[in-house]
C-alpha cells in the first residue's frame, strides 16, 4: 500500500499531469492522421524530452506510444487507410462496416476494444510484477546477452518472406553501432579518417532519418489523396457495452497481446494477426470476417492496444527493448543516467509502479477524449499526404540539430532518410536496422563483461535461465528451418 | 503491399503473415540488394585497416570483433539473397529500376531543400526560415489556394512556439538576430 502511495505521489505533479495529457491526447491526434504514427512522433519529440525527468519525458512518450493505436483506427475504418501499421487488420472489418453505415459502431467498438486490451495488458502486468521482480535479478550478463540475441533471432525469423533482407539490415545496424572511437583500446573503427565520424553515428540521428525523414520524403513524391469521411451517425458510448459482451473475443486477443509483446523482437503486429485468426475459428462468425464482422474488429483493436504495455517488460526488466519504439525510450533512460534492467525492478520498483498507473490514466484520457471528440477529429484524414510530408520535414529538424546543433547530423539524417525511402519503396523492414544498432551495443557490452568469467564455450550456459533462453533460441530456429522445408515440400 | 512501417496508402488483403513481408522480385530490388552486397564487400575488404584486432588480446576485447560480426552477416545473409536472387530472375515484376531510381531522382530534391533549411537556421533565425520554408515549400509543391499558405504559416509559428520557446529545445538565435534593436535582441535569441 506504501508503495502504491509513493508511486501516486510521483503521478501527483502538475508537470506530469501534463504529460499524461499531451501524450495521450497527441498520440491519438497523430495515430488517427495516416502517414505518420508514433514512431516519427517518437522520434522526433525525443531530443526535447531529454530537458524533462524521466518520468515526466516517459509518460510523454508512452501516451503517444500507448495512445495512437486508438486513432489509428479512425483512418482504418473510415477511409481503409490505417493510421499506423498496426491498424492493418483494422480496415478489414471496420472499413465494410462504415460501407453499411455503420461507421460510429465500428468506431465505438474499436475504441472499447482498444480499453479493454489496454487495461487487461496492464493488470497482467501488474500481476507478474512480483514475477518480474523474482526473476529479473537472475539475469546476469550472460543471460542478457543470450536474451538480446533471441531478440536478434526472433526479428529475423518473424519476417516471414524477408529473413535474408531482415538478417542483412539488423546486421547493417550492428555495423553502423561500430563506427567511432571504441573505448576498449580507444582505435578508431571505419571512420576512414574522418573526424565527424570520430564520435559515431547517433542511434537518434539514424531513428530520425530511417522513420521520419524517409516518411516525409515519402508523403512529398507522392501524390495527394481526397480522403472524405463519412458522417457519422449514431452514439459513440454504446461500444464498450458491446465489447464487454465479447470476453471469449477480447480476452484472448488481449493476451496475445500481452504475450507478444512482452517477447523481444514480435511486436503489434503478429499479436493482432494472430488474434484476428483465432477469433475467425472460435467466434462462430467467421464466414463474416473481412466483410464487416464485429467480432474481427474487436479481436484485431484489443490485440495491438495491449501490447504497448507489455513491450515495456523485457527493456524494464532487462533493459532490452524489442521493438523501435521502445528503443528511443531506452535513449530516454540512458540520458538520465537510469539504467533499466534487474537492478531498476529490484530496488526503484514504485517507479515502474508509476509508470503502471500512468499507462491506466493514458488509457481513460484517450477513450475520453475520443469519446468526446472523434466527430471532429475525423476531419485530420483531409490533410493533404504531401502538406504533412513538408511539415514533418521541420519536425525532424528540430529532433536532429537540437541534440548537439550539428549540421552534419543533419546530412547523415538526411542520408538515412533516403535509404529509409528506398527500403520503404521497395517493401523492405527498417526496424531490424534499429535493434541491431541497439542489441549489439548492449551484446557488445555483455559479451566482454560474460566472457571474463567463462573458461569453456559450455560455461556460457551453465545457469539454469540461460540454458532456458539458449533453448529458447535453438527451438525457435529450428522451427523456422522446418516451417520453411515444409513450405518447399508440402507434401513431405 | 503492407509496409511494416508508417503508411498512408490503402491497405491490400493478406491471408498470411507472410504476405505482409514480401518484396516483389523487382529490378530495382535486385540492384539495391547488388548495390548493398557491393558495399559490404568493400568493408570487408577494409577490416584490417579500419577496425584493429590486436595480437594477445583476448576475442572478446578484440576492438574490431563487433565490427567484422556486422559485416560478416551483411554478407552471410546478402550471400543467400544473391541466390534468390538469381533462382528469381525470370519472374522479375515492376517497378524496374529506371522508374524506381526516378523516383528516389525525385526525392533528392526535397534532402535539398531540407539542408537548405538547415543551413540557413543558423543564419536567418529559427522562426523567420522555418515559416519562409514552410511558405516556400506550399508554393513549390503546388497548392495555390490562400488557406494553405495561411496553414503553412501558422504551423511553422506553432513549431517554434511549441519547441523553442516553451520546450526550450537547443537550437542558437540566428547571427541576423545581431541587428535587431537591443529591446527585442535578447528575446530573440531566447525565445525565436
Amino acid at each position: 500500500m506504501e508503495l502504491l502511495l509513493t508511486s501516486l505521489s510521483a503521478l501527483a505533479r502538475i508537470d506530469v499531469a501534463i504529460a499524461l495529457f499531451v501524450g495521450s491526447v497527441g498520440g491519438v491526434i497523430i495515430g488517427a492522421i495516416p502517414g505518420v504514427g508514433p514512431a516519427i512522433a517518437i522520434a522526433i519529440l525525443l531530443p526535447a524530452t531529454f530537458a524533462l525527468e524521466p518520468i515526466v519525458g516517459l509518460t510523454l512518450l508512452l501516451g503517444i506510444y500507448g495512445s495512437s493505436m486508438y486513432g489509428g483506427a479512425i483512418p482504418a475504418i473510415l477511409v481503409n487507410a490505417p493510421g499506423t501499421a498496426v491498424n492493418a487488420l483494422t480496415t478489414y472489418d471496420g472499413f465494410p462496416m462504415t460501407k453499411r453505415g455503420e461507421a460510429a459502431r465500428a468506431l465505438s467498438l474499436a475504441f472499447g476494444a482498444s480499453f479493454c486490451g489496454g487495461i487487461i495488458s496492464i493488470i497482467a502486468l501488474m500481476l507478474l510484477s512480483p514475477v518480474l521482480a523474482a526473476v529479473a535479478p537472475m539475469f546476469g550478463s550472460r543471460e542478457i546477452f543470450l536474451a538480446a540475441l533471441l531478440g536478434m533471432v526472433l526479428v529475423v525469423v518473424t519476417h516471414r518472406g524477408q529473413a535474408l533482407a531482415a538478417g542483412a539490415l539488423l546486421c547493417l545496424g550492428i555495423f553502423i553501432n561500430t563506427i567511432g572511437l571504441e573505448s576498449i583500446r580507444y582505435t578508431q573503427r571505419y571512420t576512414f579518417d574522418q573526424p565527424w565520424l570520430a564520435s559515431g553515428i547517433d542511434l537518434i540521428v539514424v531513428v530520425l532519418g530511417l522513420f521520419a525523414l524517409s516518411q516525409a520524403f515519402l508523403l512529398l513524391v507522392g501524390e495527394d489523396e481526397h480522403n472524405e469521411p463519412p458522417a457519422l451517425v449514431g452514439k459513440l458510448f454504446d461500444g464498450l457495452r458491446e465489447v464487454l459482451r465479447m470476453p471469449k473475443i477480447f480476452v484472448p486477443s488481449a493476451g496475445f497481446g500481452v504475450v507478444m509483446g512482452m517477447i523481444p523482437g514480435v511486436g503489434e503486429f503478429l499479436a493482432q494477426f494472430f488474434s484476428y485468426s483465432l477469433a475467425r475459428k472460435t467466434s462462430g462468425n467467421g464466414e463474416n470476417f473481412g466483410k464487416g464482422a464485429p467480432e474481427g474488429l474487436v479481436a484485431s483493436e484489443a490485440a495491438n492496444n495491449a501490447v504497448p504495455a507489455a513491450a515495456m517488460i523485457p527493456l524494464l526488466a532487462l533493459g532490452i527493448p524489442g521493438e523501435a519504439l521502445t528503443a528511443m525510450m531506452l535513449a530516454v533512460f540512458y540520458v538520465h543516467n537510469v539504467i533499466p534492467g534487474p537492478q531498476l525492478f529490484a530496488n526503484d520498483f514504485d517507479f515502474i509502479l508509476s509508470l503502471y498507473l500512468a499507462l491506466i490514466v493514458l488509457n481513460v484520457l484517450a477513450f475520453a477524449f475520443l469519446l468526446g471528440t472523434t466527430k471532429w477529429l475525423t476531419q485530420v484524414v483531409r490533410i493533404p499526404n504531401r502538406f504533412l510530408g513538408m511539415v514533418i520535414l521541420v519536425l525532424s529538424f528540430v529532433g536532429v540539430f537540437s541534440l548537439r546543433n550539428s549540421i552534419i547530423d543533419c546530412a547523415i539524417a538526411a542520408a538515412f532518410g533516403m535509404f529509409g525511402l528506398m527500403l520503404k519503396r521497395l517493401n523492405l523492414p527498417i526496424v531490424p536496422i534499429i535493434l541491431g544498432m541497439v542489441l549489439g551495443g548492449i551484446m557488445e557490452v555483455k559479451f566482454r563483461t560474460s566472457m571474463a568469467r567463462v573458461e569453456t564455450v559450455f560455461d556460457f550456459i551453465e545457469r539454469p535461465v540461460a540454458q532456458v533462453l539458449f533453448g529458447i533460441i535453438v527451438i525457435v530456429l529450428v522451427a523456422h528451418f522446418y516451417s520453411l522445408f515444409r513450405a518447399k515440400n508440402p507434401r513431405t | 503491399m503492407i509496409q511494416e512501417n508508417e503508411i498512408g496508402g490503402k491497405s491490400n488483403r493478406a491471408e498470411r503473415v507472410e504476405d505482409y513481408f514480401v518484396s516483389p522480385y523487382s529490378s530495382a530490388l535486385v540492384w539495391f540488394g547488388v548495390c548493398t552486397f557491393l558495399v559490404a564487400i568493400f568493408l570487408a575488404s577494409q577490416l584490417g585497416a579500419q577496425a584493429k584486432f590486436f595480437d594477445n588480446l583476448p576475442l572478446e576485447k578484440q576492438p574490431g570483433l563487433w565490427s567484422a560480426i556486422g559485416i560478416v552477416g551483411m554478407l552471410f545473409f546478402g550471400f543467400f539473397q544473391m541466390l534468390q536472387f538469381w533462382f528469381h530472375r525470370n519472374g522479375l515484376q515492376a517497378p524496374g529500376f529506371v522508374a524506381e531510381a526516378l523516383v528516389w531522382l525525385k526525392a533528392a530534391e526535397y534532402v535539398l531543400w531540407f539542408m537548405a533549411y538547415v543551413s540557413l537556421v543558423p543564419l536567418t533565425g529559427y522562426l523567420p526560415t522555418t515559416i519562409g520554408f514552410l511558405l516556400l515549400m506550399t508554393w513549390r509543391l503546388g497548392y495555390r489556394a490562400g488557406q494553405y499558405y495561411l496553414l503553412a504559416a501558422l504551423t511553422g509559428l506553432l513549431i517554434v512556439v511549441v519547441f523553442k520557446s516553451f520546450l526550450q529545445v537547443k537550437i542558437p538565435g540566428g547571427a541576423l538576430y545581431e541587428y535587431l534593436p537591443a529591446a527585442v535582441r535578447g528575446f530573440a535569441i531566447l525565445y525565436l
